[in-house]
């Protein structure tokens, strides 16, 4: 409460002069008799649990927002020529597809063989030093290098995943020998796997054309079993397979991730 | 847009005295999430809010205390749009003034009947000068209670909350000058009410004699 | 606001990058010169979080930079420039600094393009922002560089080699820049050219080797030099005998030399010595 001298002061000022001012003092001293509660140290701690509340439910929705912008500005970000490469291939694929005999097997089929590379040849190029010119300056903001490492991932992998569903039905609609569900089941997994491994190992070496041409390499591999030589390489597309493919993805991109968030040995491995 | 408007930290004194961070400092580090400085943030900012809103609705000590939180939900679903160059307590303030102002349109409150401001110009000045007062703080409370709403904002802003004539104008967003209006018209506003109250007083007390 | 301790990084391989590092950095426009190789930008990428040392400490705003936490409330108030600008050709100036403007957690669109329109601004980048970053010029593209770093008005400006192969009016533009920025934060620039700091600088240190010869205001380096800088005109051969050649000007018949050392036989005139002049004297005697 301001001293009698202050708000005299005060009261001159507001009230214009010295006479009205006075006349005024001797009520407006009263205002101190005028007290307000005060809140008590719980009342003020229930209020800031309210509002650490409302701030936490702001930031998750934030969260979201944060991982959905990261997701629409990786598509600035992402080179052009993967969205463009992939689309060529695969529809090379189907079109090389609808030139085959109908009784050709469904396990060699070009869009079954192509898609898992589709997908691996594409995301190999998402990491390098070509992809990422602006890391250092990444890095240097609170953004976490693994969620957005991990958006691109997501988005290009989509977008392989979109197309190739694309391509198959485009198959069975146009050739009519082969059902969707069996056709999918056939490249989903080795995809996956395919896509994570070429993730893991751009992250790990930082050079997209080691990745490419590993995954090339064991793909080819896989392609070649028809001839006996290569017999004895795992059939990737065989269902028993499967999960195993599906656990091996998930664990190269959990190591993947793990790796990208190594600030110090992603920009020094540049150098 | 010249350079200056873009947020800028103007400090005075010590910058980076971590022992008392500035509540713009505070409020700057919860805009980035850091729920950890919400607390005394809030801490500094209750009490006296909380006393500004239970003056500002005449003593309703439960309606000050669900305008108080509201004020501050308002504060923190807003907290980006908030400058950190500006200071934090005018903008705090003018949340404030907006959900009073929001609840009483909302419950259609009326007030004691008061002279609208040409009328109370027009008033010639009462003439007793000698004639002091007598008043006391409930009789004040009511008084500063009466007066319309304008009015009661700027004298609670100045003579309870402290505030100085440029704070005021940015917590209601009106030039100076308005706020100076305010003032004077809600002082003489006053003084009419307690002199009524004080004669009604008087005239009892004699009647009774 | 930022204390160093004893720090010291030794990356794989055996590379001594920073032997024992101490400092004190407060507010305003503090200078970091050294030669190439000294330890410059390990240490500011030390500071950003980028790297981790090997041994010592560091606190940046009274939190420890190598926990997670520390590096991320740092991060939240920094704004970094690298030595290396690398930017994304195919982007327009607008389109990068929207991404790092998100990555910087600005999550709202409205407030993400007033603050990208504020910082282009103040690098004075307005009307070239819509083409792609391929097309600019160096120095514009430095200016792009410096844009993002103050996008979120961040507290802590770390600046690395900032004016390396810019022309004099773009040096001299970025200087004027950064010195007005300094005025309200904390700006580390490191720089192998005394010049970019002479002017702006409250403080600085030089660094060498890994370690801090000195650390103070510029000018109590000035003072090391002086009684010892002198100009030495000459129409015939440069003065040796140990003498350190500054720089040499050209006059009508004679060449002018500024030389640091003792200027035994030569007639030599003493002059005052520059900030140049204290860290060249400086760098000689570290030997």
């Amino acid at each position: 409460m301001p001293h009698v001298d202050e708000l005299r002061a005060k009261l001159i000022e507001d009230a214009g002069s010295a006479a009205e001012a006075d006349r005024l003092l001797p009520a407006l001293r009263h205002l101190a008799d005028w007290p307000a509660p005060t809140p008590t140290a719980l009342e003020t701690d229930r209020l800031v649990q309210t509002l650490a509340a409302e701030l936490s439910a702001q930031r998750s929705s934030s969260i979201v927002s944060l991982m959905a912008g990261l997701l629409r500005a990786q598509l600035r970000v992402v080179q052009h020529e993967i969205w463009l490469a992939s689309a060529f291939v695969m529809t090379l694929g189907v079109l090389v597809t609808l030139t085959l005999q109908p009784g050709t097997s469904i396990e060699l089929l070009p869009v079954v063989l192509l898609a898992p590379l589709m997908a691996a040849l594409g995301i190999a190029f998402l990491y390098g030093p070509a992809a990422d010119p602006s890391l250092e300056i990444e890095l240097a903001t609170p953004a976490s290098p693994r969620l957005i490492v991990l958006m691109r991932l997501l988005l290009v992998f989509l977008f392989d995943l979109v197309l190739s569903l694309a391509g198959s039905a485009a198959l069975v609609v146009l050739q009519g020998s082969w059902s969707l569900w069996p056709l999918v089941a056939l490249w989903l997994a080795p995809m996956t796997f395919l896509a994570a491994l070429a993730f893991l190992l751009s992250v790990l070496f930082i050079d997209p054309l080691i990745s490419a041409l590993i995954c090339l390499v064991l793909w080819g591999l896989q392609v070649l079993r028809a001839f006996p030589p290569f017999a004895a390489f795992p059939d990737w597309l065989a269902s028993d397979l499967r999960p195993w493919l599906w656990l091996m993805a998930l664990l190269c991109v959990s190591v993947a991730l793990w790796l990208a968030g190594r600030e110090e040995r992603q920009l020094l491995k540049r150098i | 847009m010249v350079a200056d408007t873009f947020t800028m930290n103007i400090r005075s004194g010590p910058r980076h005295d971590l022992s008392a961070p500035t509540d713009a400092q505070l409020a700057r580090r919860v805009q980035r999430g850091h729920t950890s400085d919400l607390a005394p943030l809030v801490e500094r900012h209750h009490s006296p809010l909380l006393g500004f809103l239970y003056r500002l609705t005449g003593g309703d000590r439960p309606l000050a205390e669900d305008l108080t939180q509201e004020t501050f939900l308002r504060a923190l679903r807003s907290i980006q749009q908030y400058q950190t160059s500006r200071p934090f307590k005018p903008w705090l303030y003018a949340i404030a003034v907006n959900v009073a102002r929001d609840h009483f349109k909302r419950a259609e409150t009326r007030h004691a009947v008061t002279l609208t401001d040409d009328e109370l110009l027009a008033l010639p000045d009462p003439i007793d000068l000698e004639e002091t007062i007598e008043i006391d703080g409930p009789r004040l409370a009511l008084a500063i209670s009466a007066l319309p709403g304008q009015q009661r904002e700027a004298i609670l802003l100045r003579y309870y909350q402290d505030l100085s004539l440029a704070e005021m104008a940015s917590v209601l967003s009106i030039p100076i000058g308005t706020v100076k209006s305010r003032l004077s018209l809600g002082l003489r506003q006053l003084r009419l009410s307690l002199k009524d109250e004080a004669v009604c007083h008087t005239s009892m007390n004699s009647a009774r004699n | 606001m930022i204390s160093i301790s004893n720090l010291t990084k030794t990356y794989p391989g055996k590379v001594q990058a920073l032997r024992g590092v101490d400092l004190e950095i407060g507010g305003g426009m503090f200078g970091l010169v050294g030669p190439n190789g000294a330890g410059k930008t390990t240490l500011m990428r030390i500071l950003a979080g980028l790297v981790r040392p090997t041994g010592g400490t560091v606190s940046v705003l009274g939190q420890d930079v190598t926990t997670p936490r520390g590096k991320l409330a740092t991060k939240a108030v920094l704004g970094y420039l690298p030595q290396e600008l690398g930017l994304y050709p195919n982007l327009t100036a607008r389109e990068f600094l929207d991404y790092i403007a998100m990555l910087k957690g600005v999550t709202d669109r409205a407030i993400r393009r007033r603050q990208v329109n504020d910082v282009l601004q103040q690098v004075r980048l307005s009307d070239e922002v819509d083409r792609q970053l391929k097309t600019y010029s160096g120095g514009m593209k430095r200016r792009v560089g410096i844009a993002q770093a103050l996008l979120g008005d961040p507290q802590l400006l770390i600046v690395d080699e900032p004016t390396a192969g810019l022309d004099p009016e773009e040096r001299v533009r970025l200087r004027n820049l950064l010195a007005d920025m300094a005025a309200r934060r904390t700006v580390i620039l490191s720089t192998h050219i005394v010049e970019d700091i002479s002017q702006s600088c409250t403080d600085l240190a030089v660094i060498a080797h890994g370690k801090v010869l000195f650390q103070g205001a510029s000018r109590d380096l000035i003072a090391q030099a002086r009684g010892h800088v002198w100009t030495i005109n000459s129409s015939g051969e440069r003065p040796n005998a140990g003498l350190t050649i500054v720089s040499t000007l050209q006059l009508q018949d004679t060449v002018q030399y500024r030389v640091l050392g003792e200027p035994h036989g030569h007639a030599a005139t003493p002059v005052e010595p520059s900030l140049e002049d204290g860290y060249l004297w400086l760098m000689n005697n570290a030997g």
